[in-house]
């Protein structure tokens, strides 16, 4: 597919241009925007085979499995898991970590025992453990960073002491767009018998996530943030941990008998997908896995990473602006803050000038303090943005500095 | 470059010179609320003269609306009954969530917040030292709480 030409997969575009309103949308890292193959998909559910799945005793009901089950391999290509059924579905990373949190940590960690977090983390990868640990009783440590916002990487090693049953942390941070050495650190983790789950929430958009050559234990991604509907995620559990994991939610589909005494699980996945899915979503899922997949990584990441040098050199000429870990690779997502100008208020001008730019704390309140800041800017990129979508931001950027320390 | 409506001369002068702020010492009791939307944290700790309020105490960070907002509460309400302020804050909250304009006729100076009833994210900015203000006056008066919306 050509990415010049791949802005018109995106309705949204035209239904702006329609209205005669400007959209410069930099807001790819909280959600992305959807391409007209993933609706598609969704409406051609409702309208062809709108049955419920796993229950085919009907045709209808067969097309609806098969569709959404077409997800599931979908996802073990892309992350290249070993086995499909280590492809759980989830309603996102949140619920998938809290699904490692609940079903495994819970069964598999004694109070006194330890897990190792790290400093960077998204809300969504603290709280579930943080709550786990209340629970249960366990500790928690936390890798620190550099001051430039990069993972300690001799300070993560020293902290998987004998205590650490699980470490978690981001593939890519949310903030400042760094990759984690995610391969050094799980090998660290797994000399030590310590089980390691990653959040790749941003990752999965980014660079080509490979289960097998990460050699961890749960990998955690959202459908959101991938080209996928709202709602929608997954959770790679490796093999071996899926029969001594405790279910997550109790109901339907999650079991293969009932009696009033006694019941018995059904075999994973499904043990750990109560109730009737979100069939539409994932078939949408599936969809945007394809559409991913029509993109050539190497030429995505070129194009990405130009743009990505395209905006640090537009960001650079504003007064008094400073680029949250300057000098890392990006990766298409930049944080920065300018002296004497709220994020809140460049966000704003930035908003008046048709350009979706995030501000405040970007859910990972501890990071940002570690950074001695109270809010940031964050500008994130995907394969629909151009160089006039840069454009628009560094004006809008000029216009509220000029604003702000002019006047 | 024409200027934002949202930024009023008054408006960026009180984000300037913020009333009202000052560090609350560790051993004053004061109440503190948040924005997590986009990491606005301001405290308030009210000195009352019996009911009278003496002074506004006010601590933290905000973006432009939300320190100028802040900062033309604490000049409207110094002196003022602290009963009465708290009825004046409860009209204040209502006025920046309703249709009609807010004037100057009737609000002085908050008036040139009036803007933000155009802008759903920013009238959180401007509601957040009101709605502190609230959680301040039922520190203080604890009973007094029902009736509250």
């Amino acid at each position: 597919m050509n990415l010049a030409a791949i802005r018109k997969e995106f309705p949204v575009y035209a239904e702006y241009a329609a209205q005669g309103r400007p959209l410069h949308y930099l807001d790819s890292a909280a959600t992305s925007l959807k391409p007209e193959c993933v609706m598609r998909a969704m409406d051609c559910y409702y309208r062809e085979c709108p049955a419920n799945v796993h229950r085919a005793t009907y045709s209808m009901a067969e097309e609806a499995t098969e569709r959404y089950e077409n997800t599931r391999l979908a996802i073990q290509r892309l992350i290249n898991a070993r086995q499909v059924h280590e492809i759980l579905f989830t309603h996102g990373t949140t619920e998938a970590l809290n699904l490692v949190a609940h079903s495994w940590a819970a069964a598999h960690m004694r109070p006194g025992e330890r897990i190792l977090l790290t400093e960077m983390e998204h809300h969504s990868n603290l709280i579930p453990w943080r709550l786990l640990a209340r629970e249960r009783q366990l500790n928690i440590s936390y890798a620190p960073l550099n001051n430039d916002g990069s993972l300690h990487l001799e300070a993560f090693a020293t902290l998987l002491t004998p205590d650490v049953k699980l470490c978690s942390f981001t593939l890519m941070s949310n903030v400042l767009g760094i990759v984690n050495p995610a391969q050094d650190l799980i090998r660290l983790a797994r000399e030590r018998g310590i089980r390691v789950c990653l959040d790749a929430a941003q990752a999965i958009a980014h660079i080509p996530v490979d289960v097998q050559s990460l050699d961890c234990d749960f990998l955690a991604f959202s459908g959101h943030k991938m080209f996928a509907p709202t709602g929608t995620g997954v959770l790679y559990v490796r093999e071996k941990h899926l029969e001594q994991m405790t279910p997550f939610l109790g109901g339907g589909d999650m079991i293969s008998s009932v009696t009033l005494e006694k019941e018995t699980w059904a075999e994973p996945p499904y043990k750990f997908e109560a109730g009737t899915p979100d069939v539409a979503g994932i078939i949408g899922l599936g969809a945007a896995v394809d559409f991913m997949q029509q993109l050539d990584w190497k030429e995505r990441q070129a194009q990405e990473q130009a743009l990505t040098i395209e905006l640090e050199t537009g960001l650079k000429t504003i007064k008094g602006l400073r680029i949250l870990a300057d000098g890392h690779d990006h990766h298409g997502l930049v944080s920065f803050t300018i002296d004497g100008v709220h994020p809140h208020d460049v966000a704003h001008f930035a908003d008046q000038a048709g350009v979706s730019l995030r501000a405040g704390y970007l859910c990972a309140q501890p990071l940002i303090q570690r950074l001695g800041l109270t809010a940031v800017c964050r500008a994130s990129l995907s394969v629909y943005n151009n160089s006039d979508d840069i454009s628009a931001l560094i004006e809008a950027l000029s216009n509220a500095t000029r604003f702000f320390h002019g006047c | 470059m024409a200027v934002d409506p949202l930024y009023q001369q008054i408006i960026m002068e009180h984000y300037r010179n913020p009333r009202g702020r000052r560090p609350i010492p560790d051993e004053s009791p004061h109440s503190t609320r948040d924005n997590p939307a986009c990491g606005d944290s301001f405290s308030l700790h009210l000195v009352l003269e019996g009911d009278l309020i003496r002074e506004l105490m006010i601590d933290g960070n905000g973006c432009a609306i939300s320190t100028a907002s802040c900062s033309l509460m604490a000049e409207d309400l110094v002196g003022q009954n602290v009963h009465d302020a708290l009825q004046r804050a409860q009209a204040y909250l209502a006025a920046l969530d309703g249709r009609d304009p807010i004037t100057t006729e009737t609000w002085n100076d908050l008036a040139a917040l009036d803007g933000v009833r155009n802008f759903k994210s920013r009238k959180t900015c401007a509601k957040l030292c009101w709605q502190l203000f609230r959680d301040e006056y039922h520190r203080l008066f604890p009973v007094q709480k029902e009736g509250e919306s």
